[in-house]
């Protein structure tokens, strides 16, 4: 096997829980539970984890203090052979950053094996008012935007707006972004939402604001999820299904919407340019799309920006069935958060683990055939960076 | 707690005034206001300037289910981003009918009180 040069790092094991309201399980619990699936995965002895990295949990602030403070150590049974741990988050982007983050100790030397955790509790954990409050707050300016009643949905809702106007992209074509979610949540034990649902169902839900309906918008959720991160040259000593990460890149363009020169753009096309350059592919070398998804006019600038398609076009090759199960470009394989469901830094951590899980061919009824290359995005907040991973199960 | 080099902004509020920030150094205008110019860096307090208060919706919606719970008895309500005349964007609410609002509809600014506070809201204007 040898030196594995053309790779940044390796992601040797996964673990995930179903996502969707366990109001019996505990955040702790579940990530406890995820991080013991994940060593267990890679094979490795649970000493062998010199770093643990957290993310983000947003259901409650003392949780997060015990994953900021060591309480994964201890839970683990790993006091005095974990050599650090510490916080990564980015929201959305989570799931890119903790990789990157990770990846780059791994690859100076500066760790062996690290543990990336994420848990959140936003179905059960939190009372639904508090879970509003939260996300009318997270990266809308409070002294000039919160007093005009932004948040979370109305920002989607402008975005997609802006993008329907500059595209003609239908209404029908955003739903299908939603359909496509669902026909691969249908595949996936551990989404929340698995009952089929087409393109009628979606637009006569709910109107929550124009133009998304209730059934565009992601559901908040209980999830958690862990992956470990090794060094190239190790992951093949490690187990027989490493993930090689090839390229990594990204661009944060805004904080508040309202400050993004051309919001219908985002920085996926200077990002996904650097990330091919960098593992040496093109577009067309791509076998599956795990494009994080918080509302369907997302996976179709990703789309667009990333060079699969023209831009204006991802509505109408969604809409034709290209990126559900057996069509051309697989995306979002793990039903996004428009169906296996929302936990916030976790929806983009969940689309990590689902890109290294087809790529280790462990997918179940949902594996793409023969599938080598993936990308993975993720994007935080108001949709304020754009970054883009390539990941494949070999070295080129 | 609000920024001082921001003050001006609010006093103009109450004044029924829209100010901007223009800078001192590099000449650009900026908004929301930042704690120094986002284009030079220059600490040095800004040139507030009255904006004609005139502008084109960027974009926009109509909130009709699940805002922030304090927006519950306001519903259904409008928002939008407008381009100011002067260059630069905001984000805001729409007081006059929307119904047939489309990108691109010019507004006016007109001052609402709320909750004690003015605040620069917007009117669709022919």
């Amino acid at each position: 096997m040898g030196k594995r040069s053309g790779a940044i790092a390796a992601i040797v094991g996964i673990g995930e829980v179903p996502t969707g309201k366990f109001p019996e399980r505990t955040a702790l619990e579940a990530a406890a539970q995820v991080s013991r699936l994940a060593v267990q995965d890679a094979g490795i002895d649970k000493r062998d984890i010199d770093v643990i990295m957290t993310t983000g949990a947003i259901f409650s602030r003392d949780f997060n203090s015990d994953l900021i403070f060591g309480r994964m150590v201890e839970e683990l049974g790993l006091n005095g052979s974990v050599h650090s741990t510490m916080q990564v988050m980015s929201g959305g982007a989570s799931g890119s950053s903790l990789t990157k983050t990770a990846s780059a100790l791994v690859n100076a030397g500066l760790a062996k094996n690290v543990l990336c955790v994420h848990a959140d509790k936003l179905a059960t954990g939190i009372a639904i008012a508090d879970a509003i409050e939260v996300f009318s707050s997270l990266g809308i300016p409070e002294d000039w935007e919160r007093p005009y009643g932004q948040h979370m949905g109305s920002m989607a809702a402008m975005l997609t707006k802006r993008y329907m106007q500059e595209t003609g992209t239908t209404a029908e074509q955003l739903a299908a972004v939603c359909v496509s979610a669902r026909k691969w949540a249908e595949l996936n034990p551990n989404a929340m939402f698995r009952k089929p649902m087409d393109i009628e169902e979606v637009l006569s839900s709910k109107m929550l604001s124009d133009p998304i309906h209730a059934k565009e918008s992601n559901m908040l959720a209980d999830g958690a999820a862990a992956f470990v991160v090794t060094s190239a040259e190790r992951a093949p000593d490690v187990t027989d299904t490493p993930v090689y990460l090839l390229g990594a890149a990204g661009r944060v363009t805004h904080y508040s919407l309202s400050q993004d020169a051309d919001m219908a753009r985002f920085g996926y096309a200077a990002a996904a340019r650097e990330a091919f350059a960098m593992a040496g592919i093109g577009p067309k070398d791509v076998d599956i799309a795990e494009i994080y998804d918080a509302y369907p006019v997302i996976n179709l600038i990703a789309l667009e920006e990333m060079g699969f398609v023209e831009r204006g076009t991802a509505g109408a090759f969604v809409a034709a069935g290209n990126t559900w199960p057996g069509g051309k470009l697989p995306m979002t394989t793990n039903g996004g958060m428009l169906s296996q469901g929302h936990t916030g830094a976790g929806g983009g951590v969940a689309i990590l683990v689902e890109a290294v899980r087809q790529l280790m061919g462990k997918a179940g009824p949902r594996q793409v055939p023969n599938a080598r290359i993936a990308v993975e995005t993720g994007s935080g907040g108001t949709y304020m960076d754009a970054q883009v991973l390539v990941l494949s199960n070999e070295v080129r | 707690m609000r920024m001082k080099i921001a003050q001006p902004f609010y006093e103009g509020l109450e004044a029924r005034k829209l100010l901007v920030p223009w800078c001192k150094s590099c000449g650009k205008p900026h908004f929301y206001p930042r704690s120094a110019c986002p284009h030079c860096w220059c600490e040095e307090d800004y040139d507030w300037r009255e904006a004609k208060g005139t502008g084109v919706i960027h974009t926009f919606t109509i909130v009709r289910s699940n805002p922030p719970p304090v927006f519950v008895p306001m519903l259904p309500f409008p928002i939008a981003i407008i381009d100011l005349d002067e260059g630069v964007r905001l984000l805001s609410n729409i007081v006059s009918d929307y119904e047939d609002m489309a990108i691109g509809d010019k507004v006016q600014v007109e001052f609402v009180t709320r909750g004690g506070e003015s605040l620069p809201m917007f009117r669709r204007i022919p």
